[in-house]
C-alpha cells in the first residue's frame, strides 16, 4: 500500500516538471525580441536566414520545445550568452555544489535553532522568556537574506569585494574566503526558513499542548520532560512536514540574493547575472533545475507524511488537506 | 476549515455581545499588544510615506552634486542637508528610503488589489457551483500553487522586462501584475472552503427554499460572510507582497531607475559597500520595520477574527 503510494506520488514528478519546464519555455519566447537584434548594428539578411534555419528557429514553437526538452534529457542545456560563449550545462554542473552545500548546511542550522525556539515559546508561553523567543522569530521573519546579507556586509566590510558576476572564481580555504563565502551566507539564507520553523513548532506545540492526551499524561502524574519528549514533540513535530515546501522555497529564492551579495559562484548567482544580462537559455536551464527539485522534495514529503500518517496514503486526505501546524 | 469556524463563531458572538462581527474583531485586535503594535508601526509608516516627501528639502531623483564633488565622493552620513548621506550621484539617502516606502506601500495595496479581484472570484465560483467547475479551477490552482511563488513572479516579470510595459509607471503596474498574478492561490483556497462551510448553513438553506435565484445567494449572502477570513488573508498577504517586491528590485526587475525601493537601494549599497558602506543602513532597516509591522498587524487581525486560537 505504501510502496504503491509512494511510486503513484513520484510518478507526478514527472507532468509537474513538464509543466514547468513548459511554462518557463513560452514565458522566455513570449519575451519580444530575437537572438538577431544588435541595436546599431545591421546582420546580413543572408546569414541570418541561414542560422535561424540551422538553429530551428523558423520551426513552430511546440517543435522548439521538444527539441529543446530533448537535448535537456542529453544534458545539452544550450549555449548561454552573457559575457562570453559557454555550455550552460558546465555552468550548472558547477554551480550546484556551492549551492547545494549552502542550502543544505543554511536547513541544518535553520532546524537546529528553529525547533528549539519554538519550542521555547510555546512552552514558556506569556512569559519573559517566552516573549524573547517570540520576538527573536519574529525578527527573523522581517529581514530578508539579502538584507541579513547587506547588513552583514556593511558591519564587517569584506577585505576585498568579492567575486563579482556570473563566473566569479573558485572560493579556497583562507580565512576570508571561508568567512565571507560559507559562514556570512550560510547564516543570511537561515534567517528566514528559522524563524518559519520557529514560528510552525509553536503554534504546533501550543495546539498538541492543550489536547487531552497530554493533559491525561500530567493528571497521571507524569515527569514533565517524559510529556515534552514522548508526548508533546512527536506530535507536534509531525505537521512541521506540510512547511517543507515553504522551507526548500525560502532557500531557493534565499540562495538566489545571498549568493549574489557575497559573491559565491553557486546556481543562484548564475540565476542572478542570467536576470540581470537577459541570458535566456541559462535561465531556463536553471528553472527546470529548480522545478525538478521542487517537484522531487514535495513527493519526497508527501511519502513522509504518508509513512506518518496512514489517512493520507489510503487517499482518505489529500497532503494539501493535511492539519496545518498553526 | 479554521476560517470557517471563525465566521460562524463571529455571528454568533454578534448576538450574544450586541456588538458588529467588524467591531468585535476590532476589539479584540486592540486588546493584543503585538497588534496595537503592529498598528502603530504600520500607520506611521503611511504617515511617513505620505507626509515625509513634502517635508524633505530634496526629492528621490535630485542630484546634489556640488555636494558630492566637494566632498570627493558619495557623502557620508550626518550632515546637516543629507542626514543619512548621499549616494555617489548626490541623491539625498533619506528622501530615497522615504520615497522607498511609496513604492513598497502602493506596490503591497494594489497587488491585493489583483489578488482579490482574481482569487474571490474563482474561489467563491469553486465552492458555490461544486462538480467539475470546483475540480477545473482547483486543479488550475493547484499548479500554479505547486511551484515557489517568488521564483514564477520572477519569471514573469524577467520575461517582460524588455517590453514597452514595463516601463509603464517605472516598473511598478508589471511589478503589481506580477505579485498579483501569483499571490491569488492562497486566497481562492480560502474563499472556497469558507463558502463550502457555508453552503451547508441554514440561513443559506433558507435563501434557497424560498427561491432566491443562485447568483444572488452567492453574491448577497455567501460573499458578505468570507470577508473576514478575506481581510485575514490580505493582511498577511501584505509583508509578503513587500518581500516580493523588494526582491524584485534587488534583482533589478522591480522598479527602474530614477525611481527607488528599498530592494534596489540594497542592492545599489552593496554594489558600493567598499566605498560607502552606510548607503546598506537605512532601506535595510526600513525593509525590517516594515515587514516586522505587517506582520505583527496581520497576526493580531488572524487572532482577532478566531478568538479560538487568541484564548490560548
Amino acid at each position: 500500500m505504501l510502496l504503491r503510494y509512494a511510486v503513484r506520488r513520484l510518478a507526478w514528478v514527472i507532468p509537474i516538471v513538464l509543466g514547468a519546464s513548459m511554462v518557463a519555455f513560452t514565458i522566455m519566447h513570449v519575451a519580444p525580441g530575437s537572438p538577431w537584434n544588435r541595436e546599431g548594428r545591421q546582420l546580413n539578411p543572408e546569414v541570418v536566414q541561414q542560422l535561424t534555419e540551422d538553429l530551428g528557429l523558423d520551426q513552430p514553437l511546440p517543435m522548439q520545445y521538444l527539441a529543446w526538452l530533448g537535448r535537456i534529457l542529453q544534458g545539452d542545456f544550450g549555449i548561454g550568452t552573457t559575457t562570453t560563449r559557454y555550455e550552460v550545462a558546465d555552468a550548472i554542473g558547477q554551480g550546484i555544489w556551492p549551492t547545494l552545500f549552502l542550502c543544505l548546511t543554511a536547513f541544518g542550522l535553520a532546524v537546529v535553532i528553529g525547533i528549539p525556539l519554538g519550542l521555547v515559546a510555546a512552552l514558556r508561553h506569556r512569559t519573559p522568556v517566552g516573549w524573547a523567543a517570540t520576538a527573536l522569530s519574529l525578527v527573523g521573519m522581517a529581514i530578508p537574506a539579502f538584507a541579513i546579507g547587506g547588513f552583514i556586509l556593511a558591519v564587517f566590510p569584506p577585505p576585498y569585494r568579492p567575486g563579482v558576476g556570473p563566473f566569479s572564481p573558485a572560493p579556497t580555504l583562507d580565512v576570508t574566503d571561508v568567512l565571507y563565502q560559507f559562514i556570512f551566507p550560510v547564516i543570511a539564507l537561515a534567517g528566514l526558513p528559522m524563524a518559519v520553523i520557529a514560528r510552525h513548532t509553536k503554534g504546533s506545540v501550543l495546539e498538541v499542548m492543550h489536547s487531552d492526551y497530554v493533559r491525561t499524561a500530567h493528571s497521571k502524574g507524569l515527569r514533565e520532560d517524559h510529556i515534552v519528549r514522548v508526548h508533546l514533540l512527536r506530535n507536534a513535530l509531525v505537521p512541521l512536514l506540510t512547511i517543507a515546501g515553504t522551507v526548500l522555497a525560502l532557500l531557493i529564492t534565499g540562495s538566489i540574493v545571498v549568493e549574489r551579495v557575497f559573491g559565491v559562484p553557486g546556481l543562484g548567482n548564475l540565476y542572478y547575472w542570467a536576470i540581470r544580462g537577459r541570458d535566456y537559455t541559462l535561465l531556463m536551464g536553471i528553472t527546470v533545475i529548480y522545478a525538478f527539485v521542487v517537484a522531487v522534495v514535495n513527493a519526497l514529503v508527501d511519502i513522509t507524511y504518508g509513512v506518518v500518517d496512514p489517512r493520507i496514503r489510503d487517499g482518505a486526505l489529500a497532503p494539501s488537506e493535511a492539519p496545518p501546524g498553526g | 476549515m479554521a476560517e470557517a469556524r471563525v465566521a460562524a463563531r463571529g455571528e454568533v458572538r454578534t448576538v450574544a455581545h450586541g456588538r458588529g462581527y467588524w467591531a468585535d474583531a476590532f476589539a479584540r485586535l486592540l486588546r493584543s499588544p503585538a497588534g496595537v503594535a503592529g498598528l502603530a508601526i504600520v500607520i506611521g509608516l503611511v504617515v511617513i510615506a505620505l507626509v515625509g516627501p513634502l517635508v524633505i528639502p530634496w526629492s528621490y531623483d535630485h542630484q546634489d552634486l556640488p555636494a558630492v564633488v566637494a566632498y570627493g565622493g558619495p557623502l557620508p552620513p550626518g550632515s546637516p542637508e543629507h542626514p543619512l548621506g548621499t549616494d555617489a550621484l548626490g541623491r539625498d539617502l533619506l528622501a530615497r528610503t522615504v520615497d522607498g516606502a511609496r513604492v513598497s506601500l502602493t506596490v503591497a495595496l494594489v497587488a491585493q488589489l489583483v489578488v482579490i479581484g482574481i482569487g474571490v472570484p474563482i474561489g467563491l465560483t469553486a465552492g458555490w457551483r461544486g462538480g467539475k467547475t470546483e475540480t477545473l479551477l482547483m486543479r488550475f490552482t493547484d499548479i500554479i500553487g505547486t511551484f515557489p511563488d517568488l521564483l514564477f513572479i520572477i519569471m514573469i516579470s524577467a520575461a517582460v522586462v524588455e517590453t514597452p510595459f514595463f516601463g509603464v509607471m517605472n516598473g511598478l503596474l508589471a511589478t503589481f501584475v506580477a505579485i498579483g498574478l501569483i499571490a491569488w492561490v492562497g486566497t481562492a483556497r480560502l474563499v472556497r472552503a469558507q463558502t463550502l462551510a457555508l453552503k451547508q448553513r441554514d440561513d443559506i438553506e433558507a435563501a434557497r427554499a424560498i427561491g432566491v435565484p443562485e447568483g444572488q445567494i452567492a453574491r448577497r449572502h455567501i460573499l458578505p460572510q468570507t470577508m473576514g477570513p478575506i481581510a485575514v488573508a490580505v493582511s498577511l498577504g501584505i509583508p509578503a507582497a513587500i518581500l516580493a517586491e523588494s526582491t524584485l528590485s534587488f534583482l533589478g526587475l522591480g522598479v527602474q531607475i530614477p525611481r527607488a525601493s528599498w530592494g534596489s537601494l540594497i542592492d545599489s549599497g552593496i554594489d558600493n559597500i567598499t566605498r560607502a558602506p552606510w548607503l546598506v543602513f537605512p532601506p535595510v532597516i526600513a525593509l525590517g520595520i516594515a515587514l516586522v509591522g505587517f506582520t505583527l498587524l496581520g497576526d493580531g487581525m488572524r487572532d482577532a477574527f478566531d478568538p479560538r486560537t487568541s484564548r490560548r
